[in-house]
């Protein structure tokens, strides 16, 4: 057993003899130091409750385990008559399992379970007290609402779980459990409800799931790529992490599956379509008009965010015509002093600008303020009164920039084409935006998961739901007609 | 199956491609030279050109335009077409000239506009060009009023377009542009600008520095027809712009009775049709307008304001039509009217037309709605 | 084949449209005298296309198959054959679109694009399209049809006040013959009804439902366009080059001077849109013909061969040629008409029959 895989013994079980048992699980894990090995006698039957450091509560072991069976050990038992104590007689914990397998008993305790080994009896009784360290639920930082909920995923599995379970008080609600990784063997829940989401789709994402051969899964974003099939050719991603329970609770009554990972507090919803993106919970807190509105205003976001800065190096450059005639003659007489081409001074500004927002993305807080004015001055005021670039554009620059904040989701994929329509607009003009935006039009159109286009509801057409692209549909209406990305 | 990283090296082609095509050949926006009004003459050997090109003073990064000055610089060139003369105007200012904001253009009294495809070619040629380019008619040389920097708005020719504008707006003439030229064959009425030349003594505690300075500024002069000398003055102008649909205000003075009524006059909108009766062409013009007087009037008082008014344009228009339909002057696009209702007429005619529209009877009726 | 490969009928309609209105878009027929006459022509055009495509629509209700399947029934020379005539007509169609592509981006930018660089990039962004499956260059055809409709209104709300109703008049000699000559120009055009014939039997709708909305909206779309430019720009539009343009220009609103950078926009989109549903098609021939080679590789060669046909007459600028000559009904009239009728007469099976191995959509 040199390897530290699993693999290795899949096929050992656990010796009836005690010694042999406590010797094998001890060989098995290697030696290592975590293990907890507290001994029990039963008058002639002997017992070992195995633990690992840390992972097992202590509180809960004194109370549910060790209280209990210091009661039953008052009385000399047969071994026949402590497993059945374990396994029936006495309620020690609601996560109960019964195994003979050595790699069963071994995930089970480095996953907080705490193993009792009893002479005679070739069977471990398991009992989940889990007690490790975790982050409490607090509020999602990367997804702040106005009315939505406060709470958000965490690193433990179980608990996010619970937070769903909370919402969707369903029998139709299932989860589906599995280890990925053959050295983490991290778990990774699959969550569906059941006559929502189509059923290929899950036996799909499980094989995908289970087919995967990587050694560790310390993040949900490990997944991705396995479950995303255009993960490396399309630039939005099929499937969308969310760290806010509300939300993928919402996207399981879409008939969408959710993947969430022991460890990572993003949970993966797919299939997801481009219009997704575009949703937040507060839609549902406000009216439909100002729903309606703030739709749109994301909408222009993104294009402003996108085009704006290659649209103008471009109107500038090729199509200056299309200026209203005060505007232009202002454009001229600004970038009469400037030393750089438009289009390098356009590419050096939103680099600036993306060093500047890393620096303060990785900066602690206390410092991170001093970001923002060294950014200010250097860029804004000096660069401009220095003539390296033209007021214009720095408020071009601007409002990019700004618009790009208000899709977090969708800011990776905007940071890369807003420079590639930089240099198609400011090298080609409106011909080079023009084959850029049909590229990246056939990138979006060819994007596909489990059968859901990545440009529904608009194409192919869906018209009930629509008016969740746009606006909100009324709770009135919706209490009749559901909108789910199969086709009815 | 195509691996999806490699099928990534396609746009990464085409983007190379627009970098490795490009590169180097964009004109940058200060390199260009920005004109907004081009004036055309005749010269010996075809057509001189002049051109104000737009030319910030003291521009820099953080400045806008200093609308205290001129802006432009102008640029003159001849050639046998407007066309070369444009292309000569190039290679003298150095700048590429850039025509995509040509607001104006201005054209000697002397230019023949027997054939406007002909003369106005180089802007059909030129996809910059917007055909809805103004035009106007120099009451001399255009090149003298290309010349006139004026400093009303930030460039130049802002001024002479906004002075068109307002003129045209108020109906004291009546707004032409290329396509109306182009599209009425050859019979268009434009507006006429003239150069003005104010001298004024400077007096200033420096001797030398005292003298007298020249400042030139443009006036409407009347509105000119083309393919004649005529010239419309001002209350032809207005019916003529009536007629044409072009009105949006005007200003009427009326008597009545003892008293004078200055009325504004707003919501004017012309509509008109033709018939063929006991074979004779027949047009009515029916016009309507809302007439806003400047003091309280009873109803007898406005009655009479609005059949004073009514009378008034109602004698104008008809004069004005008949006159200019008897010479063959079609400004008011009633040929088109004739092609739209009876094209076989038209055919019938097309060698003959001044005939055909002398032959046309005219009929206005002007309603005024007293407010 | 199942429902995921297959088109939506609201797919198939855009497609269809984008490969019309490009044409449109692109120029007017040389041979056009008045813009009344041409609408007037096309609305003709439009009925008798409605006719032309009977067949086809018989066809497919029949047999549920296109027209290369049900010449496969019949027998595998006659496959051949069938499938050779639509491969040409889209590989020339194709070389058309290229060349129009390369030849008025010269005029319509000011990018001083080398014409060989023209076609690559036309070609390479075709290409990155045509690979995929037909209900994806669907949904590109649905966001082209869309920016087109938006151009369209923004431009036309830009010259509202140019708009004279009276530039609509017939006085031009020989209206008759101007109509039929404006009606066979238009026809001659229709390279959408010969896509239409390919890909109907391949849609989720009726075929014949289809075909009527596609002619009603196709209809509909041409003859504004030829409306609003006949009413802002009159007798101007026969003598500018490029007609749409030239309205684009003059249109202006509250934020842009002019239209024409909208205009330029969709006008691109739209051809590529049009040029990536041709090298899929083209693509899908010459798999049938050729079955060992990939899909991959057909619509690879689908485009180097019009791009190589196009490129020489491009270079030493001899395609204005190419452009005045007026485009022939007659492959149109056989590929979308007398083909599919001699198919539905000598087609013996029916639609509940089996269905054959039709075409093959993905990589």
């Amino acid at each position: 057993m040199n390897a530290p895989y699993f693999d290795n013994i899949s096929n050992l079980t656990i010796p009836t003899r005690l010694s042999d048992a406590v010797r094998l699980l001890t060989a098995a894990s290697g030696n290592t130091a975590d293990l907890n090995n507290i001994s029990l006698s039963f008058g002639k039957t002997s017992c070992t409750v195995l633990s690992v450091e840390g992972m097992a509560s202590i509180q809960l072991m004194a109370e549910l385990i060790f209280q209990p069976l210091n009661e039953f050990a008052a009385v000399p038992h047969t071994s026949e008559e402590v497993k059945n104590f374990l396994t029936k007689g006495s309620i020690m914990s609601a996560d109960r399992q019964l195994t003979s397998d050595v790699k069963t008993v071994l995930e089970l305790l480095y996953s907080g379970f705490a193993v009792i080994l009893t002479d005679g009896c070739s069977d471990a009784v398991c009992f989940g007290i889990q007690g490790f360290e975790k982050r409490s639920v607090s509020l999602p930082e990367a997804e702040q609402t106005v009315g939505g909920s406060r709470d958000s995923f965490n690193e433990a599995l179980r608990v996010n779980m619970s937070l769903i379970r909370r919402r969707l008080k369903t029998p139709a609600l299932r989860f589906q459990l599995m280890q990925v990784g053959k050295l983490s063997r991290t778990d990774v829940s699959l969550a569906y409800i059941e006559g929502r989401c189509k059923p290929e789709s899950v036996d799909i994402t499980s094989q995908e799931l289970r087919s995967i051969k990587l050694d560790t899964i310390l993040n949900s974003g490990y997944l991705m790529t396995f479950l995303d099939h255009s993960y490396s050719s399309s630039i939005f991603s099929a499937v969308m992490v969310t760290e806010r329970p509300d939300v993928a609770c919402a996207a399981l009554n879409e008939g969408k599956i959710l993947v969430m990972t022991d460890g990572s507090p993003g949970c993966m919803i797919l299939p997801t379509v481009f219009a997704d993106n575009f949703r937040t919970m507060d839609d549902y807190c406000e009216k439909p008009y100002f729903t309606a509105f703030s739709r749109l205003i994301k909408y222009l976001a993104f294009l402003l965010a996108v085009m704006l800065p290659g649209l103008y190096a471009a109107l500038v450059t090729f199509h200056p015509e299309v200026f209203p005639l005060k505007l232009l003659l202002n454009l001229a007489a600004a970038e009469e002093a400037t030393p750089y081409p438009l289009v390098v001074e356009m590419a050096l500004l939103m680099v600036l600008f993306e060093i500047m927002r890393e620096a303060g993305v990785r900066l602690p807080k206390a410092v991170g303020g001093a970001v923002s004015i060294v950014g200010g001055l250097i860029i804004g005021d000096a660069a401009v009164k220095s003539g390296i670039v033209s007021q214009p554009l720095l408020i071009v620059v601007g409002i990019t920039a700004t618009a790009s904040f208000v899709l977090p989701s969708l800011y990776p994929a905007i940071s890369v084409l807003r420079i590639i329509f930089i240099l198609a607009g400011g090298l080609g003009g409106i011909y080079g935006l023009a084959l850029a935006t049909c590229l990246l039009a056939v990138n979006i159109a060819s994007a596909d998961l489990c059968g859901t286009p990545y440009t529904s509801p608009l194409s192919p057409l869906k018209a009930h739901a629509l008016r969740d692209l746009f606006t909100r549909a009324d709770f009135h209406d919706l209490q009749y007609t559901h909108t789910t990305i199969s086709d009815d | 199956m195509q691996s999806g990283k490699h099928i990534l090296l396609i746009p990464t082609a085409v983007l190379a491609c627009i970098m490795c095509s490009s590169f180097g050949r964009s004109i940058s926006i200060d390199r260009r030279g920005l004109v907004h009004a081009i004036g055309i003459d005749t010269a010996e050997h075809g057509y001189k050109v002049t051109m104000q090109i737009f030319q910030p003073t003291g521009g820099g990064a953080d400045t806008a335009v200093d609308s205290t000055k001129p802006n432009i610089t102008v640029a003159v060139s001849e050639g046998r077409t407007v066309g070369e003369a444009i292309s000569a105007a190039r290679s003298s200012t150095g700048k590429e000239l850039f025509f995509g904001h040509l607001q104006l253009i201005c054209i000697g009294r002397d230019v023949s506009l027997a054939d406007p495809y002909a003369l106005f070619a180089f802007a059909l040629g030129d996809k910059n060009i917007s055909p809805a380019a103004e035009l106007c008619m120099a009451e001399n040389t255009a090149s003298e009023l290309m010349e006139i920097r004026l400093s009303e708005e930030e460039i130049s020719s802002e001024a002479l377009s906004g002075v068109l504008k307002l003129s045209g707006e108020y109906t004291e003439t009546v707004s032409c542009d290329l396509i109306t030229l182009l599209t009425s064959d050859g019979h268009a009425a434009m507006p006429m600008l003239t150069a003005l030349s104010e001298e004024k003594q400077n007096s200033s505690e420096q001797k030398e520095d005292s003298g007298t300075e020249v400042s030139r500024s443009i006036k409407l002069k009347g509105t000119a027809v083309t393919g004649s000398s005529d010239v419309l003055d001002r209350q032809q102008a207005t019916a003529a712009a009536m007629l044409c649909g072009k009105a949006d205000k005007a200003c009427v003075v009326s008597k009545i009775g003892n008293f004078s009524v200055t009325s504004s006059l707003e919501d004017i909108s012309a509509h008109r049709t033709i018939d063929l009766k006991n074979g004779r062409l027949l047009l009515t013009n029916r016009i309507t307008l809302t007439a806003r007087p400047d003091r309280q009037l009873d109803s007898r008082e406005s009655d009479a304001l609005a059949q004073a008014i009514s009378a008034r344009f109602r004698n104008e228009c008809d004069q004005l039509q008949t006159e200019m339909l008897s010479r063959g002057e079609d400004i008011f696009g009633i040929s088109q009217l004739i092609k739209h209702k009876f094209p076989e007429l038209w055919l019938k005619n097309a060698d003959n037309t001044d005939t055909l529209l002398a032959a046309v009877s005219v009929h206005t009726d002007v309603l005024v709605k007293v407010d | 084949m199942n429902n995921r490969s297959r088109l939506s009928s609201a797919a198939l309609i855009c497609m269809l449209l984008s490969a019309r209105i490009f044409a449109v878009l692109t120029f007017f027929p040389r041979s056009t005298e008045s813009g009344f006459a041409s609408i007037i022509g096309i609305l003709l055009s439009t009925a008798v296309q409605g006719l032309l495509i009977f067949p086809v629509v018989r066809l497919v209700k029949k047999t549920n198959t296109d027209p290369l399947s049900a010449s496969h029934n019949i027998s595998s020379s006659l496959e051949k054959a069938v499938t050779a005539a639509f491969l040409l007509f889209f590989l020339y169609d194709a070389f058309l679109d290229i060349g129009s592509m390369a030849y008025f981006t010269d005029y319509f930018f000011s990018v001083n694009m080398p014409r060989a660089l023209t076609v690559a990039c036309c070609l390479l962004t075709a290409l990155y399209a045509a690979r995929l499956d037909s209900p994806v260059i669907g949904r590109l055809a649905q966001l082209s049809i869309i920016l087109t409709c938006l151009m369209l209104l923004t431009v036309a709300a830009g010259s509202a006040e140019r708009i004279d109703v009276t530039r609509f008049d017939l006085a031009i000699p020989h209206v008759g013959k101007a109509i039929f000559h404006a009606a066979l120009a238009d026809t001659g055009r229709c390279e959408c009804l010969v896509i239409f014939a390919f890909y109907a039997a391949h849609t989720n709708g009726d075929a014949a439902v289809t075909a009527r909305r596609f002619l009603i909206a196709k209809g509909t779309i041409i003859c504004t366009i030829f409306a609003l430019v006949t009413a802002v720009l009159g007798s101007l539009s026969l003598n500018t080059p490029l007609p749409v343009f030239t309205l684009a220009a003059t249109s202006e609103n509250l934020i842009t001077e002019r239209c024409d950078a909208l205009f330029l926009l969709a006008w691109v989109f739209t051809g590529l849109v049009k040029l990536a549903n041709l090298l899929h098609c083209a693509a899908i021939c010459i798999r049938r013909l050729f079955p060992k080679a990939t899909h991959f590789a057909s619509v690879m060669s689908a485009g180097i061969l019009p791009a190589a046909a196009a490129l020489p007459l491009l270079l030493i600028y001899k395609w204005e040629s190419i452009i005045c000559s007026e485009r022939s009904i007659v492959p149109i009239i056989v590929l979308t008409f007398i083909l599919p009728l001699i198919l539905l007469r000598t087609d013996t099976r029916s639609a509940d029959a089996p269905p054959d191995p039709s075409v093959q959509n993905s990589v």
